[in-house]
């Protein structure tokens, strides 16, 4: 018996960098993911605000006074870091990001949440529950952060 | 048939984190960001003001504030850190340089916040 | 028939092993009423236009899985895909996304087999259960089906491993259809195996390769929702390594 010739030749499509910008959804996706760089920017900064703070305080604490001297550093962060308008730009664009980052983050939850509401019938806790949850949670997390800076003002 | 099992991965604890550190990101960070920016635009005294140094030191200087803050910026290092390492992947950038990197990063960004605090709680003016 | 036949520019990216080195563009012209899916459209091609254009297909009604392929970069049955909604634009027609092309629309799924394969998807009995009598049934209530009936509607087509990401950048990520077989599995009442699944579940390339991008649900011709059952996969993981972290005996 003749021997068959097989032609298979699979072809492999090949994987870049940029196979995100095709789709759309991609695109979408790649952006929510991208806002945890600006999540780390805004961490940053708390850090360095940290960071001049405990410098002056070991400076106030060296001084025995807490004047404009010794607290240089941190009204440096509070004031011009925080007060320079690249910087105040920065923080809008980084909040914008953070709320879209919230609205993907809430959209998604529910897919995470599979609970019947009792053990008698095949009725689910609806997404709409769950997602009004978190918004909930969100505006207290919102009230009460803000309320806390106001109060210690 | 004789079949290797695959190795329980670890990426459990780092998922835990990641999934407190977008619920801390989504409920608080937009709150920080409004007082950062409110501060930035009314600048604080000394004495008075949004994050003025008294402020600061209020916070700072209380045990529960200082803690809730400390365990925002370690939560949120964890999460931002996490999700950039798989963005790193995801742009066909695979090393495990980047697992030190980035995992390496947020562990030394929360023990320096940490010490910080502790300096700063210790020996407080 | 009153109707004006309209018709549409359909390109299709074809590959011929035994002459090809690469995949090259061929566009033909349909003419599609009302009607016309997608599928009857390649039909037409290979009537009267092409006749060794090759695609995959069987039942023509979305249940046997055979014809998905990339229509407008997004993957589709073809069946189930209509011209009218795509009035006004060309189409233009791949073979399903991340998998090998064997020959023109056709490619060769053996990954994703050899995936479904592996997680044992069939209900294993307890040692009790398997000795129970053939005329005696398994027991499951309602919500019990509910559970799990949503991720059995899978049919295999292989559209959610051409959405995803992370199957395209780590070939051996076990991927959506495969990993929601394994949790539909283990959570069915009457399955006994999920000791026998956990080690694929909780590895690198089983639910820990998914980072929850969603495309999967978004193309899921029968609504099986992939994406859903990963991430209630992870949380099994989860819970079991944080069981093992406790009491790690065996």
């Amino acid at each position: 018996m003749a021997q068959a010739t097989s032609f298979r030749k699979p072809y492999h499509r090949e994987v870049t960098a940029t196979w995100w910008t095709k789709n759309p959804f991609y695109v979408h996706y790649m952006l929510r993911e991208g806002t945890a760089v600006l999540a780390l920017f805004a961490t940053l900064e708390i850090i360095l605000g940290v960071f001049l703070f405990a410098m002056c305080n070991l400076n106030a604490v060296a001084a025995g006074t807490v004047d404009e001297t010794t607290t240089a550093a941190y009204m440096w962060w509070a004031t011009d870091f925080l007060g320079n308008p690249v910087v105040i730009a920065l923080n809008i664009v980084t909040l914008g990001a953070q709320l879209f980052h919230m609205v993907t983050w809430f959209n998604l939850m529910p897919k995470a949440v599979r609970v019947f509401l009792n053990k008698n019938s095949t009725e689910r806790l609806p997404d709409i529950a769950t997602k009004l949850a978190l918004y909930a949670a969100a505006l207290g997390g919102f009230i009460v952060v803000l309320g806390a800076a106001w109060l210690t003002k | 048939m004789l079949k290797i099992l695959p190795t329980r991965s670890d990426e459990p604890i780092f998922w835990l984190m990641f999934g407190t550190g977008g619920m801390i990101a989504a409920w608080v960070l937009p709150a920080i960001l409004v007082v950062m920016i409110v501060a930035g635009i009314c600048p604080p005294g000394i004495d008075s003001g949004l994050l003025s140094f008294a402020q600061a030191k209020a916070i700072l200087g209380n045990w529960f504030l200082a803690l809730v803050l400390f365990g925002i910026v370690f939560i949120l290092c964890m999460y931002a850190l996490h999700r950039m390492y798989h963005s790193l992947h995801d742009l066909n950038l695979h090393s495990k340089i980047f697992w030190y990197i980035c995992y390496g990063g947020a562990a030394a960004l929360s023990f320096i916040t940490l010490g910080l605090q502790l300096m700063i709680y210790c020996k407080l003016f | 028939m009153a109707e004006i036949e309209k018709k549409m520019k359909i390109t299709v990216l074809r590959y011929r092993p035994e002459q090809d080195d690469k995949p090259w563009d061929q566009t033909f012209e349909v003419p599609y009423h009302q009607g016309t899916s997608l599928l009857e459209a390649l039909f037409y091609i290979k009537d009267n236009l092409e006749h060794s254009l090759s695609f995959r297909w069987s039942c023509r009604m979305a249940i046997c899985g055979s014809c998905g392929m990339m229509v407008n970069n997004v993957p589709h049955l073809a069946c189930k895909t209509f011209l009218r909604d795509y009035e006004g634009q060309d189409i233009r027609v791949e073979p399903l996304a991340n998998f090998p092309i064997e020959r023109d629309l056709v490619v060769d799924l053996s990954d994703l087999i050899e995936k479904i394969e592996l997680i044992k998807p069939y209900i294993i009995p307890s040692e009790k259960d398997a000795k129970m009598p053939l005329n005696r049934n398994f027991k499951q209530s309602p919500m019990q089906m509910e559970a799990y009936l949503q991720f059995a509607q899978c049919i295999n087509c292989g559209c959610c491993y051409a959405a995803c990401p992370q199957y395209k950048l780590n070939p051996k990520f076990i991927g959506p259809a495969a990993l929601t077989l394994l949790y539909r599995y283990n959570i069915d009442n009457r399955d006994s195996g999920a000791l026998q699944r956990l080690p694929f579940l909780n590895s690198e390339n089983g639910v820990w390769g998914c980072t929850f991008v969603g495309y999967c649900s978004e193309v899921c011709p029968k609504k099986v929702d992939p994406s859903s059952a990963i991430q209630l996969g992870k949380k099994m993981s989860a819970t079991d390594y944080v069981i093992k972290l406790v009491k790690p005996e065996e």
